[in-house]
Order: C-alpha cells, then sequence, then structure tokens
C-alpha cells in the first residue's frame, strides 16, 4: 500500500519537474526581453536627449552671437552693425532648418520662430533692442523647460 | 509674506490686463477705429490684396478687396494672453499688436501704424504681418 502511493508521487515529480523547468526558462527568457526593451527604450532617450542638449547648445550660440552684435546693445540698429546681423541671422536660420527638425519640440520651435521673427523687426528698426533680448530669453527658456522635461514626459507608445 | 505675495499677485494681474487693454485701446481708439492696410490703392476701384479693418470692442469688421469690389465679413473680437504675452484674437488667428515710429520702413511715413503680428500656431512654421495705418 505504502509503495503504492510512493510510485504515485513519484510519477507526479517526473511530469512536475520538466513543466516547472519549462516555466522556468520562458520566465527567464520574458524577462531578459523585457530588460533588454527597458534597456533600449532608455539608450534611445538617452541618445535624443544628448542630441537635443546638443541642438539647443547650437541654437543658445546663435542666440547670443546675434544678441551681441549691436555694440554697447543699442536701443536700435546702426549701419555698422547690419552685416554682421544679417550673418549671424542667416546662422540662426541655418539652425532653425537644419538642426531643430531632428529634435523637435513644438514649445521650442514657437519661441524659434517668434525670436527669428523678432531679429527680422529689429533689422528693419521695428522693435528695439529690449524686445530682442526678451524673445531671446524666452527661447533659451524654452529649451531649458524642454530639457527638463524630457525625462519626465512619458514618451509616444509607452 | 502672504501680503506681498498677494501685492505680486495683484501687480502682475494689473499688469496683464493694462497690456492687453493698451492693444485693444490702441486698435479701437476707446470707441470704433477704421485702418486700412499700409499700401493700399487709393483710386476708388480697389485691388486685389487692398483690405481695411474696423476695429470696436468686442468686433472687427474686415474688409477685402475681391475682383474689384468691396467684401465685408465680420469677427467677433477677443483679447488673451499666454506666457507673458498679449494682444487681440479674431477670424480664428491670434495676433500681438505693437505701435510703430513713422520712421520704421514700413510705415511709409504714416504717423498712426501698428503691425498686426499672428503668433504661431505650432501648425505651420510661418508668420504673418499686417501693417495698417489710419
Amino acid at each position: 500500500m505504502e509503495d503504492k502511493s510512493l510510485n504515485r508521487s513519484t510519477d507526479y515529480s517526473k511530469a512536475v519537474a520538466p513543466f516547472l523547468t519549462v516555466l522556468g526558462i520562458t520566465v527567464g527568457a520574458w524577462q531578459f526581453t523585457s530588460q533588454m526593451s527597458h534597456e533600449s527604450k532608455m539608450e534611445f532617450s538617452r541618445s535624443m536627449y544628448t542630441k537635443k542638449l546638443q541642438a539647443y547648445e547650437e541654437v543658445g550660440k546663435a542666440v547670443g552671437d546675434l544678441l551681441v552684435v549691436p555694440h554697447d546693445e543699442r536701443l536700435w540698429i546702426s549701419a555698422e552693425d547690419t552685416l554682421a546681423f544679417d550673418s549671424c541671422l542667416e546662422r540662426f536660420r541655418t539652425c532653425y532648418w537644419g538642426v531643430l527638425p531632428l529634435v523637435e519640440d513644438t514649445t521650442v520651435e514657437v519661441a524659434m520662430i517668434q525670436f527669428k521673427d523678432m531679429a527680422r523687426f529689429y533689422r528693419r528698426g521695428e522693435n528695439d533692442y529690449h524686445d530682442l533680448a526678451r524673445e531671446g530669453m524666452s527661447l533659451m527658456n524654452a529649451c531649458n523647460q524642454s530639457l527638463e522635461s524630457h525625462w519626465s514626459r512619458p514618451k509616444r507608445g509607452e | 509674506m502672504l501680503r506681498i505675495s498677494f501685492l505680486s499677485l495683484a501687480l502682475c494681474f494689473g499688469i496683464l490686463v493694462n497690456a492687453q487693454q493698451d492693444a485693444l485701446a490702441t486698435l479701437t481708439g476707446d470707441g470704433s477705429q477704421q485702418w486700412m492696410v499700409i499700401g493700399n490703392a487709393m483710386t476708388p476701384k480697389c485691388s486685389t490684396g487692398d483690405a481695411t479693418y474696423t476695429f470696436s470692442a468686442k468686433e472687427v469688421v474686415v474688409q477685402e478687396c475681391a475682383g474689384g469690389a468691396w467684401k465685408s465679413t465680420k469677427e467677433v473680437l477677443e483679447p488673451w494672453n499666454a506666457g507673458g504675452k498679449s494682444g487681440i484674437a479674431f477670424g480664428g488667428a491670434r495676433y500681438e499688436v505693437k505701435s510703430l515710429p513713422a520712421s520704421a520702413a514700413a510705415c511709409k511715413g504714416n504717423a498712426n501704424c501698428v503691425r498686426l503680428t499672428t503668433v504661431p500656431d505650432g501648425k505651420t512654421d510661418a508668420t504673418r504681418s499686417i501693417y495698417l495705418a489710419h
């Protein structure tokens, strides 16, 4: 009688052991895949952040160059500054069309458009230096906020 | 401390309301005022692109030239403010209003000259500026 029950429990363990092995392998594989997927997402996010940072640094440089052209921060543009101003504006526009589409952020894009417009208005003598500097500051703030929100914002599809 | 916070809040609100009223007052002249697009043909027959804007407190009447005749539309006028900026909104677009000196090239010597610039809507890269005089 005891032998029979011992045999039965041995049969059960024989049947369960492979099942547990398969289950263990499956869970391990799933865990590995999910970890890899998370890692690759993080890697992508990290590389996007780096690209964004580089782009914004370039934007910041272009904005700074434009803002230092008017000597002594003159309220209105003078004739001797126009050539240098145009050249800097060209560089900013290159930045706008060449770099930003890769790391597009709506708030930054709007701020860039407004700065670009303001630079044109300043060049034409419609707005003064303070307006231009204010738009430049707004643009840099928008870049800063975009970088800050990069890690907090849930990505599309997550 | 609380009083200082309230005072700062009231001051910011006051500045904002004042800026909005400034934009509106510039255009309406505290009543109703008609503005012409600078460069409009002065001949009796209008040409395409000519337009006039009559601003009052709540609405704007836009007259545009199409096929040599004026076509009039009425739009609701609303003030707006966002992100430290303010202006007016009508016809589905938001505008910033700026009074310009007569010396500005775009004003073509008009003493009462304003510029309405559309605020980017995030859909297109282009902004539009309308130069008006009365």
